[in-house]
């Protein structure tokens, strides 16, 4: 069974934060040997969309997908939403209002950037960014480097972006999953332990926070992550089991951002398929 | 940020600061320039500099290690190791801790056990120096039986952090408010004999009540079988026969001993008594802990008088005292020939240890090592056959 079907379902494309195109990240997911993956850009969707019509028979099952960066009171979180229909009211809907914040967020920073640092970045530059479906940090950073504000994109951030003052306005967890149910999609926590990144959640603290997304509707978590260590994977694997949520797996591969490697999930790690993945792929329509 | 330099075919990279999810990025490019420029199978990863990762820095180590598997970290503060063995990490690959440094120069000796001499830094901080260069294992496995003795309700004091001893080696720190040894009490006149003696055999009893799991601690009369084949070379047959088989004889017994017993190694704290020095532990039968503490008082200074000042700071006329009081304490009787008759089987499996012991440190090429050899000869022949037993 591991080696029937060879999957990540968590990449992105630079239709987010990612450096590959989506008909190149086709090409990476050809070429590892991947059998299902699922493109799972922050906030949008635009990639799944531009391969539409585009896959080959025998191509690799793409999966629809998004992650949303969700907070509230309680903290961060970073849902996935799997095998929705894209064109449903209810998805398109959350999609909108988080587009509608990250457009206000960077429009705000580009202000500031003006008011703060007299950076005035070309018309056509801001329009062509304004354009883009989830415009963020790097695109401005990448802008900030192509005219000779600073040396690095990471510079850029860190130095410059970063100490804008930017009140940021997110969907609330229990939105995006209605939204994600709401368009036949199945919600599951993105790298638990980790919250939105930077965090450690452990023990109690992580069942109370699941049972919280849980009782706003999520049904499973990514179980297996290129981040994971084996001792943090069996944590998530037991919860999963003790909650009976559905088991995904990703390797949250940026292309050139970050190093995580496409596939690289820690699903080579285990002789059995966790139920949870099992009953994943058989509801998404893959046979074991 | 990160720095790298080649040592003995390893690259060394210097993290420096905090990552985090803001930094992450940056940090990983610029490991991976140093890797680039600098190919090594084998990566240590200095974190002396290194603040603080969060779970986005966890994550820029675990795939420097997916990258180069021999990757390692050293100089990790407490806090970030913390993490690192909360989250699997120490399981995965080698992690050091980062040690404090403490200097035991001009401090004062208040104990010393079979593997290393206790320091009182300050008034409150005593620190175990180990003899052995390389103790980290030799220490995880004392605070293991430790614990495993404090669990069991033995009064102990379980060390709170190991530190790296300036000029070498490695320490165990224990915080001991206001702690004075035994000897001290007796040397300072604050206990009388009779009074540090029953302290002393109180603690032993609570110690010989505890019961050990087998795989806990080692089994005393394993250890003493040993010494008694070693002596097959060194004594007449008849009785290296009769000596072993009288330690064969002695029953399984999982009671706990410590193995090492004497007034240096247990301390007086707020009117309780504390022991220090655990890699002793082990279980049997308490004949095997009253020949180790009769050698303590007695066997070693049998020769050289002066050793019992030398060793224990009291002279060999208070330690003969000592031991005297302690077996008629912990025997429950005042019947002379009861004691004596403790006193030899104790003897005889502490001379058949002292024997090996001085032959095996070359004691057959000096004056004095001869005559302690010659005198746990003669005692062993003069005793072995009059034993028929060495249970009491």
């Amino acid at each position: 069974m591991p080696d029937l079907y060879h999957i990540d379902l968590h990449l992105h494309t630079n239709v987010s934060d990612g450096t590959d195109t989506p008909e190149e990240l086709l090409r990476c997911v050809r070429e590892a040997g991947i059998r299902l993956f699922s493109i799972t850009d922050h906030d949008g969707y635009n990639a799944h969309e531009a391969l539409r019509g585009r896959m080959a028979e025998d191509d690799p099952r793409l999966l629809t997908g998004i992650e949303f960066s969700c907070k509230d009171e309680e903290g961060k979180y970073h849902i996935l939403g799997y095998n929705f229909d894209p064109d449903a009211d209810a998805i398109v809907n959350v999609v909108e209002i988080g587009h509608a914040y990250r457009m206000r967020k960077v429009r705000k920073r580009l202000d500031l950037l003006k008011e703060e640092y007299n950076i005035d970045l070309p018309e056509e530059e801001v329009k062509h960014l304004l354009a883009m479906e989830n415009p963020g940090k790097p695109h401005i950073g990448n802008l900030l480097v192509k005219y000779g504000y600073s040396e690095t994109r990471d510079q850029a951030i860190n130095e410059i972006i970063n100490k804008l003052h930017v009140h940021s306005e997110y969907v609330r967890p229990e939105e995006a999953i209605a939204g994600i149910l709401g368009a036949g999609g199945i919600p599951v926590l993105a790298h638990p332990l980790f919250g939105s990144g930077d965090e450690l959640i452990l023990g109690d603290e992580m069942d109370a926070r699941l049972r919280r997304l849980m009782g706003f509707g999520l049904q499973g978590v990514e179980g297996f992550y290129s981040g994971f260590t084996d001792k943090l994977r069996a944590q998530v694997l037991a919860l999963a089991a003790k909650y009976g949520l559905y088991v995904t797996a990703g390797s949250d591969y940026h292309g050139k951002n970050k190093l995580v490697r496409l596939g690289d999930t820690g699903l080579d790690e285990v002789t059995e398929y966790p139920e949870g993945l099992t009953k994943f792929l058989e509801e998404v329509g893959v046979r074991g | 940020m990160v720095q790298g330099k080649m040592e003995d075919g390893k690259l060394i990279i210097s993290l420096f600061g905090r990552i985090d999810s803001a930094n992450a990025a940056e940090y990983e490019n610029k490991i991976q320039e140093v890797v680039q420029a600098n190919p090594a199978q084998t990566i240590v990863v200095d974190c002396e500099k290194l603040d603080y990762a969060t779970s986005a820095g966890l994550r820029v180590i675990l795939r420097l290690k997916k990258s180069v598997d021999d990757t390692s970290l050293i100089n990790v503060n407490a806090e970030l190791y913390e993490i690192f063995d909360m989250t699997g990490f120490t399981d995965m690959m080698s992690i050091q801790k980062a040690y404090r440094v403490f200097s035991v120069e001009g401090c004062e000796v208040i104990g010393e056990g079979a593997n290393g001499k206790v320091y009182r830094i300050d008034r409150d901080t005593i620190v175990k120096v180990y003899r052995n260069p390389d103790a980290l294992p030799e220490i995880q496995r004392e605070r293991e039986l430790a614990r495993t003795a404090f669990v069991a309700g033995v009064p102990t004091a379980i060390p709170y952090d190991v530190v790296r001893i300036e000029g070498g080696g490695y320490g165990s720190v224990f915080e001991l408010l206001n702690a004075t040894s035994f000897v001290k009490l007796l040397i300072k006149g604050e206990k009388t004999l009779d009074e540090v003696a029953e302290m002393s055999i109180d603690l032993l009893k609570t110690i010989h009540s505890k019961t050990v799991a087998p795989d806990k601690m080692p089994d005393m009369k394993a250890v003493a079988l040993d010494w008694a084949a070693f002596l097959k070379d060194y004594l007449p047959a008849e009785q290296a026969d009769k000596l072993y088989a009288l330690v064969e004889a002695v029953p399984e017994d999982m009671h706990m001993m410590h193995g090492d017993y004497h007034l240096k190694n247990i301390m007086f704290q707020n009117g309780e008594s504390l022991l220090i020095d655990m890699d002793t532990l082990c279980h049997g039968h308490p004949v095997f802990e009253l020949a180790s503490m009769y050698n303590a008082y007695i066997g070693f200074s049998a020769i050289d008088k002066s050793h019992a000042i030398d060793f224990l700071g009291i002279d060999y006329d208070t330690c003969c005292k000592l031991w005297h009081k302690s077996l008629e304490l912990y025997l429950g009787t005042t019947d002379e020939s009861a004691i004596r008759s403790v006193e030899e089987k104790a003897a005889i499996i502490g001379l058949t240890r002292l024997m090996r012991r001085t032959i095996r440190r070359d004691g057959m090429n000096t004056d004095e090592g001869r005559q302690l050899i010659d005198y746990c000869k003669k005692t062993l022949m003069e005793l072995v056959p009059k034993v028929d037993t060495l249970v009491f």
